[in-house]
């Protein structure tokens, strides 16, 4: 190891700082901008560094999180959510789902599953698909006296689903950064994405096939008794049914786009609301304040978390951790491993755009030049394969802790009561799916090439 | 005692009332997109405006209701182990953290913010695009405007740990410490 | 008399200056080809050439300043450098976008010709020097191309309720010719294209739109760029911080900057014609604008152009600069150079 000085180990600091003032229970958005301050202030005091450099700080939050359109779809997504929510259709199309399933173990969470997939359809963005999920399946779910584990990581997990299956605004990023075609990665990244859904369904029928107590199912009289008329079900899908087919309709009917097409999915709710006579004064005005707060939440994260972010690149974090890679890699499959490695590690702390920002730009014309000895073809379908191996990988950075943005959300938005360890504990074995997702991947490139093959 | 909890019900006033009102700014978003998107495909018209007025209603939603959303106890917290704590101890370490960090924090973007909306202003900087918005500096005047809030209401609370931690029983029992420990008793 | 005798070998220019290590903050990633490869080049040039004496670290956008904060925080000293184009900084300063790019501008000798001898460069030096800007013009592309059209256009009618991603004043003219133009996301252009949220999108020169991929979505090319012809690219530096560099290291700073419009002009001309040739080998249509269309947006651009120089001063005077000096390079060019027709 050469000779590390405390200027370099600086960045890496901020990170013990952290961790054990993130358990100090204060708010995790303050925290965030604290410890940034604080680093940026010993660097002033002790490092020469420029006093000015506080100044991007604001610009960032302007540049980075106010002005960016893209997240305009977080509160328009939420609100979505909430309507459903408050208003009772979301409530009504679980219980038939799980009227429906009765049969099926664990029934409702697969269909939760499925529900994180349609929505990954519609959008990119982890926070407004995790956020809705959990004000809509969550409550649902622990009445039915799901475990809490399942529930949350069945839900973290397949909100997260949204980064990895198309349309993702961060393939389209690394699709830019690393000179790629957009449509091709899009195309690369169905198959393993839907490869992770699967995973997460095998799973969650076998646990619950083992340990029935954790996805209790109705008793064969309540379902009896409850019986559904063609009627009834008609009554409670309809509604969330033709909600999905505008939103995705509005956006494969070159109508709007999928920021946009957030927007058209509000007022749909609210719609449907009103036609089913619950939208009440009460309704919107708890509406409003859930779609406000839960925006405030998110976006106090953000403003938190692009500070730290700055903070880290200024003291130098991103040259030593490329020059930790350069150290570690040994041939092709050592510099793999060491960018796969390095990115899931970084996924504990920060998120997506950041770690490709880091990576990405340094390392793709080294990644181009990687020979994998006939396991993929040279040149740019290696390209293609590494993408889908990032975006995999972090995938998982919204999951895991202490810094998984997917449980922040999820915190945010679940009843209170419900605690961070539940959720922790929950995406466990789901961060474990992930990785054997990865590992097949690994070991079976054509999983994300095949369909790229046809295309090009 | 019961002074400094008047002060800071005094600076809680403005922020929850800005931010209940800016929490309706989601409907007018709504409402915006919807048009945005009907004017463009069936009636065809550039909207260039349009679209950065959409993320201008976005940023003074989730800016204006920062501060409140302190107050209505929405920012995530990691309360793993300070679930166990005693209030008092919960207090403390509130205090800490406005003292540490949130205050210092909202004091340096305000400093340098204020520097970045003056440029703005100065200079009368519009949109990049030259088919959309002008007058750059409301938006960039209004995210100030969020984070000063946040600031009342981190002052807020400064001053309530204080009263929580050296006041009467009285004036404590009235401080949102005392009222978060009736939850947590209630709940276990 | 005699000289007195001295054992110090006298100093090289470069020991003499204080080494300089500065940040730089890129708008463009340093992997985009030209636009950014530009960039990252003349960081490398002037490290190697100061000895190693001025570093100019590259950061990719972002990773500091987002692209378009960029302005704000060299002006303001939170950093010292920045690479972009003028054309950037439009809400700024709207005269900054002539020395970007012009519609039915010039080809870059005569937009060179115009900066560095017909008063270019003076007005631009004291726009930015007004920002607390010291600009320096580093890096020059080729002409790029209208972009991808889902559907074919025949005349300027074909323009009415087009709707077109657009950035910069080429927006303003399609706007006057009735086209509705779209700010999307750059993220959401390839899907908003394929879907037909929107009908056509500019992007940049052939090489790089090729790798963009847009040849999947959208099968008619349009040329010649008349939005851009061709393309200034900036080294911007804070002006206290340039003010204090030693005049060899601000010299040394310029010829790098000299020396790499010369290599991003040789490079991008020669890395269309493969482009070019992949493009059309995808199955896409090129088309070249005819001339009453071009003679039509050109009408626009000229209205556009006035209402501009009537709203800004400052507009209105790099206006005139270029205007003039066109005006009379005219006679020079109309003779010295073949005209195409005549190579035809
Ligand atoms: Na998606
Ligand atoms: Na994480």
């Amino acid at each position: 190891m050469p000779d590390v000085t405390f200027g370099e180990l600086m960045p890496f600091l901020m990170f013990a700082v952290l961790t054990p003032l993130l358990f100090s229970g204060l708010p995790v958005a303050f925290i965030l901008g604290g410890v940034a301050l604080l680093f940026w202030a010993v660097a002033v005091l002790f490092a020469g560094e420029n006093p000015a450099s506080f100044f991007l700080v604001v610009s960032r939050i302007f540049g980075g999180v106010v002005s960016k359109t893209v997240l305009v779809a977080i509160p328009m997504f939420v609100f979505m959510g909430t309507m459903l929510e408050k208003s009772g259709i979301a409530r009504d199309l679980l219980a038939t789902l799980q009227k429906m399933t009765h049969r099926v173990p664990g029934g409702l969470a697969l269909s939760v599953t499925l529900l994180g997939v349609i929505l990954a359809a519609t959008t990119g963005i982890i926070g407004a698909s995790v956020v809705m999920m959990t004000l809509m399946a969550l409550p649902v779910m622990l009445e039915h006296r799901y475990d809490g584990t399942l529930a949350t990581g069945t839900i973290a997990a397949s909100g997260t689903l949204g980064i990895l299956l198309p349309p993702s605004i961060m393939l389209v990023v690394m699709a830019d950064l690393l000179g790629i075609s957009t449509g091709a990665l899009f195309m690369a990244a169905i198959v393993p994405g839907l490869m992770l859904a699967g995973l997460y369904m095998a799973y969650i029928a076998m646990r619950v096939s083992m340990a029935p107590h954790l996805a209790p199912q109705m008793s064969k009289s309540a379902a009896d008794d409850q019986s559904l008329g063609t009627g009834d079900i008609f009554k409670s899908l309809a509604p969330p049914t033709i909600l999905i087919l505008v939103v995705l309709g509005s956006i494969f009917g070159g109508i709007a786009t999928p920021t946009e097409a957030s927007g058209v999915g509000a007022a749909g709710a609210l719609i449907l609301a009103a036609i089913r006579g619950k939208l009440t004064r009460a309704t919107m005005q708890d509406v409003v304040e859930t779609t406000a707060l839960t925006s405030a939440m998110l976006f106090g994260l953000f403003v938190g978390a692009t500070a730290f972010s700055y903070v880290f690149a200024l003291l130098g974090g991103h040259d030593s951790l490329i020059a930790m890679i350069e150290a570690s890699g040994v041939g092709s499959w050592g510099i793999l491993a060491a960018l796969m490695l390095t990115t899931f590690l970084l996924g504990f702390f920060f998120d997506w755009i950041e770690i490709t920002l880091i990576i990405l730009p340094v390392f793709a014309p080294v990644i181009a030049g990687l020979d994998f000895a006939g396991h993929v073809p040279a040149g740019a379908p290696t390209l293609v394969w590494f993408a889908v191996l990032m975006a995999v990988n972090l995938q998982t950075s919204f999951l895991t802790p202490p810094f998984g943005f997917a449980l922040f959300y999820m915190k945010g938005a679940a009843p209170d009561g419900l605690s961070l360890s539940t959720i922790y504990k929950g995406i466990f074995p789901f961060v474990l799916l992930q990785l054997a997702g990865l590992v097949t991947l690994l070991i079976w490139p054509d999983l994300a090439l095949w369909l790229t093959r046809d295309a090009g | 005692m019961a002074i400094l909890l008047n002060i800071a019900r005094i600076l809680e006033t403005p922020v929850i009332w800005i931010g209940s009102r800016a929490a309706w700014l989601s409907v007018i978003l709504m409402a915006v997109i919807v048009f945005d998107v009907t004017l463009r495909h069936w009636f065809v018209v550039g909207s260039t405006q349009l679209q950065e007025l959409e993320w201008h209603l976005h940023g003074a939603l989730f800016l204006l209701c920062l501060g409140w959303a302190y107050i209505r106890g929405a920012h995530v917290r990691i309360e793993l182990l300070s679930d166990r704590w005693s209030a008092r101890r919960r207090a403390w370490v509130e205090l800490a953290g406005c003292t540490l960090f949130l205050l210092p924090y909202v004091t340096m973007l305000l400093i340098y913010g204020g520097d970045y909306v003056a440029i703005s202003f100065a200079y009368e900087e519009a949109s990049a695009s030259p088919t959309g918005l002008t007058n750059r500096w409301i938006i960039k005047g209004v995210m100030i405007l969020g984070v000063a809030l946040l600031g009342l209401a981190g002052t807020a609370r400064f001053l309530e740990a204080i009263v929580y931690l050296t006041g009467t029983a009285e004036t404590a029992g009235k401080t949102r410490f005392a009222a978060a420990q009736r939850t947590i008793s209630s709940r276990t | 008399g005699q000289q007195p005798e001295t054992d110090s070998v006298p100093k090289q220019p470069e020991e003499a200056d204080t080494p300089v290590t500065w940040r730089l903050s890129s708008t463009y990633p340093s992997t985009l080809l030209i636009i950014g490869t530009m960039g990252k080049r003349v960081t490398e040039k002037i490290h190697s050439l100061s000895g190693e004496r001025i570093d100019l670290a590259f950061y990719e956008p972002g990773v500091l300043a987002p692209p378009f904060e960029t302005f704000d925080a060299v002006s303001y000293g939170a950093i010292e450098a920045g690479w972009s184009t003028s054309g950037y900084w439009a809400g700024k300063e709207p005269a900054l976008q002539l020395f970007s790019s012009v519609p039915f501008g010039p080809a870059a000798p005569e937009y060179l010709a115009w900066y560095d001898h017909g008063g270019g460069r003076a007005l631009f030096e004291r726009i930015y020097h007004r920002h607390n800007i010291h600009g320096i013009i580093c890096g020059l592309s080729p002409p790029e191309a209208s972009g991808w059209f889902k559907r074919e256009i025949t005349g300027i009618e074909d323009f009415q309720g087009l709707k077109i991603r657009f950035f910069g004043l080429g927006g303003k003219v399609l706007e006057k010719v009735g086209a509705a133009p779209q700010l999307i996301a750059g993220g959401e252009i390839y899907q908003a294209l394929e879907l037909g949220t929107i009908d056509a999108s500019e992007y940049a020169m052939p090489a790089v739109d090729y790798r963009m991929g847009l040849h999947e979505v959208a099968k008619h090319y349009y040329l010649p760029g008349w939005h851009q012809q061709s393309t200034f690219f900036e080294l911007i530096i804070n002006l206290d911080a340039w003010n204090g560099l030693s005049p060899h290291q601000q010299s040394l700073i310029e010829a790098a900057c000299s020396a790499n419009i010369r290599e991003g002009l040789s490079e991008g001309e020669a890395l269309q014609t493969e482009a070019m040739s992949k493009i059309a080998a995808a199955g896409v249509t090129i088309h070249t604008w005819s001339p009453e269309i071009l003679q039509s947006l050109e009408t626009a651009w000229m209205q556009v152009a006035d209402e501009l120089a009537e709203d800004d001063a400052t507009f209105a005077e790099v206006w005139a600069s270029l205007q003039a000096f066109r005006e009379t390079y005219r006679g020079w060019f109309d003779r010295g150079y073949l005209r195409r027709s005549v190579r035809d």
